[in-house]
């Protein structure tokens, strides 16, 4: 099991926002954490790599627990995604040499160079190197910040929203590129996410939240309208379309 | 220069054998930016021989090294190295030191209208040093040290206001423009309770000069002006993550509370031995980041660099003319900063401050 996460807890100034939360993921898998607005998505990712702390509970990951490492012990093993990126003046080969950091020492190495060169190659965003992330569009933006955490040489992949400001075109470009990742770089990957649909075409598991706690957890075949009604309050049917599987309001 | 570039880039000669492209790019910018700075230290020295040269004693530029080596014509070499060049020297640290405690702050608080004097940190720090003159006579030590307690309480206020209570960049701005005008009125209440001669010792001290440094003095700031260069030099890929936002900053292994806290004490203790040895001098760590930032960007492997040379040719221009151009050689330099830095100010509220 690359990462088992058991019995976390935690609270906005005594406020619960989660308790008990229990699951794990395999090598190899992409799990969406969905839920309404509020229900503590984000929360969740931040609790894994500890921007927030949970009161109780452990994160294992190969076997370590992540909440008894310092910070930068953390940024190793899982890059961050973060749901929105501020305009800075930094270019797209600045900014996804940023992901060395937690490996730097004194100043980068050669080898620090070739892997964020190597990244920037296989994400496509060569051809933008040297220009400003400010300039670019949103799904630029959000390659360039998924380069960032590839360059962390992490075992797990968080990921806040990713497609959430995306055009149809680039919410599956981006996701596809996730998966595409996944599959082949020996990771696993948590992404929140509000889009059912974007969630049941890409990811292998979903972890349901509602009222604070996991409401269900399932696989991508195990799914039923009945999980989907109890979080959302509405009802849904799944109907199978050219081989993908959608979900309808009715 | 190379080796400079093997600090910041992890390399000594602009190319790796097995990178590619990107990389030599990215690293022949870095090159061009590190001449452009190599440009900008030797403007500075060219700036301190004229400004050691020049004023009512005219010194042939010669003459100066010779009394560097002890072998001047006594006149030459008592106005040199006691008048002159403790003067030239105080103005670069103090441009150095309080650009690099402006960066700092911005970078830190991540507000670009962060400084020393627009947060109100140089106005306490004065109130403490006046404090010490009425209380304690004008002793160097007790000088200094209510000068940062002074400079530490306005920088506690400041954490918390935008660490814990998360206020806008603003709304930080406006608990500046706050504190500021409380300790200007208690300095002013403290002067209302001086003797004349303490009340003209504040007043005087009051205004932003660096004519008054003590070799002594000069070796503190120095000191502490280098300290605080290493250790920023030490964090520079931190405060470039932060620049990225806080969350993304600790997802990247940044412990932020720490360097906050770390780098605010170490911009407090800068502008407090700035303003404890020289009085206020006001917008220099606002003007010389902004500049630098508008030669290389958001990356403090060079901004922090940039922004130190930049603050000392400035402060020292700055004070060279105030002495040389304008007049009598008593101008403080605090004035023509402040001159300079008012309109920088309100443009980067007009411009939206980016």
């Amino acid at each position: 099991m690359m990462l088992t996460v058991t019995n976390i807890d935690f609270s906005y100034n005594s406020h619960p926002v989660l308790s008990d939360i229990t699951f794990s993921l395999e090598k190899g898998e992409i799990m969406c954490v969905l839920g309404m607005n509020g229900a503590g998505k984000s929360t969740l990712l931040k609790c894994l790599n500890r921007i927030l702390k949970p009161w109780r509970g452990s994160v294992l990951v190969d076997g370590e627990n992540l909440l008894l490492m310092s910070q930068n012990s953390v940024a190793r093993r899982m890059g961050y995604v973060p749901q929105r990126h501020p305009e800075t003046r930094h270019s797209v080969f600045e900014a996804v040499l940023m992901g060395r950091k937690p490996h730097i020492r004194w100043s980068l190495t050669e080898d620090d160079y070739r892997l964020v060169e190597d990244i920037i190659m296989r994400l496509g965003i060569a051809h933008l190197a040297m220009r400003p992330v400010s300039d670019l569009s949103g799904g630029e933006i959000q390659k360039v910040i998924i380069a960032r955490a590839l360059a962390q040489s992490p075992a797990i992949l968080l990921l806040d929203e990713p497609t959430s400001n995306l055009d149809l075109k680039n919410q599956l470009e981006v996701m596809g590129l996730i998966r595409h990742i996944v599959d082949t770089q020996d990771l696993s990957a948590v992404v929140a996410i509000h889009d059912l649909n974007i969630a049941i075409r890409f990811a292998d598991r979903f972890v349901f939240l509602k009222e604070q706690r996991i409401h269900a957890v399932s696989t991508r075949k195990d799914l039923t309208p009945e999980m989907i009604r109890q979080v959302y309050d509405i009802e849904v049917a799944l109907e199978e379309c050219r081989g993908h599987t959608v979900v309808v309001p009715v | 220069m190379n080796i400079f570039l093997k600090i910041i880039a992890g390399n000594r000669d602009g190319k790796f054998a097995r990178t590619g492209a990107i990389t030599s790019a990215y690293l022949e910018s870095l090159n061009r930016k590190l001449l452009l700075l190599a440009l900008l230290l030797g403007a500075t020295l060219l700036v301190a021989v004229f400004a050691v040269a020049r004023g009512a004693y005219e010194i042939p530029i010669g003459c100066i090294f010779r009394a560097l080596l002890g072998d001047a014509d006594a006149t030459a070499g008592v106005v040199i190295v006691n008048i002159r060049m403790p003067r030239v020297i105080a103005a670069i640290l103090c441009g150095w030191g309080l650009s690099l405690s402006g960066l700092s702050i911005q970078s830190l608080l991540k507000n670009p209208l962060g400084s020393p004097s627009t947060l109100g940190i140089s106005q306490g720090a004065a109130f403490g040093a006046a404090a010490a003159i009425v209380v304690f006579g004008a002793e160097m030590f007790s000088v200094t040290a209510f000068a940062f307690g002074g400079a530490m309480a306005a920088t506690a206020i400041i954490l918390i206001l935008s660490g814990l209570k998360r206020l806008s960049a603003e709304a930080v701005i406006l608990a500046g423009v706050a504190l500021s005008s409380l300790f200007v009125s208690a300095t002013i209440l403290i002067q209302y309770l001086a003797t004349e001669t303490q009340l003209a010792m504040v007043v005087f001290w009051t205004f932003g000069d660096v004519a008054r440094s003590s070799w002594r003095e000069i070796g503190l700031m120095a000191g502490a002006v280098i300290l605080a260069s290493l250790y920023l030099m030490f964090i520079r890929w931190d405060l470039n993550v932060l620049a990225s936002g806080e969350e993304a900053a600790k997802g990247l292994g940044v412990n932020v509370g720490r360097i906050r806290v770390a780098g605010m004490v170490m911009a407090a203790l800068i502008s407090a031995m700035a303003t404890a040895f020289h009085g206020v001098i006001a917008f220099i760590g606002l003007i010389a980041p902004h500049m630098a930032r508008r030669f290389v960007g958001d990356d403090h492997c060079l901004l922090i660099p940039f922004s130190s040379v930049l603050g000392a040719l400035i402060l020292l221009t700055a004070d060279t003319i105030g002495r040389i151009i304008i007049g009598s050689g008593a101008l403080p330099v605090g004035v023509i900063t402040s001159f300079l830095g008012a309109p920088m100010f309100l443009y980067l509220l007009v411009r939206g401050y980016r």
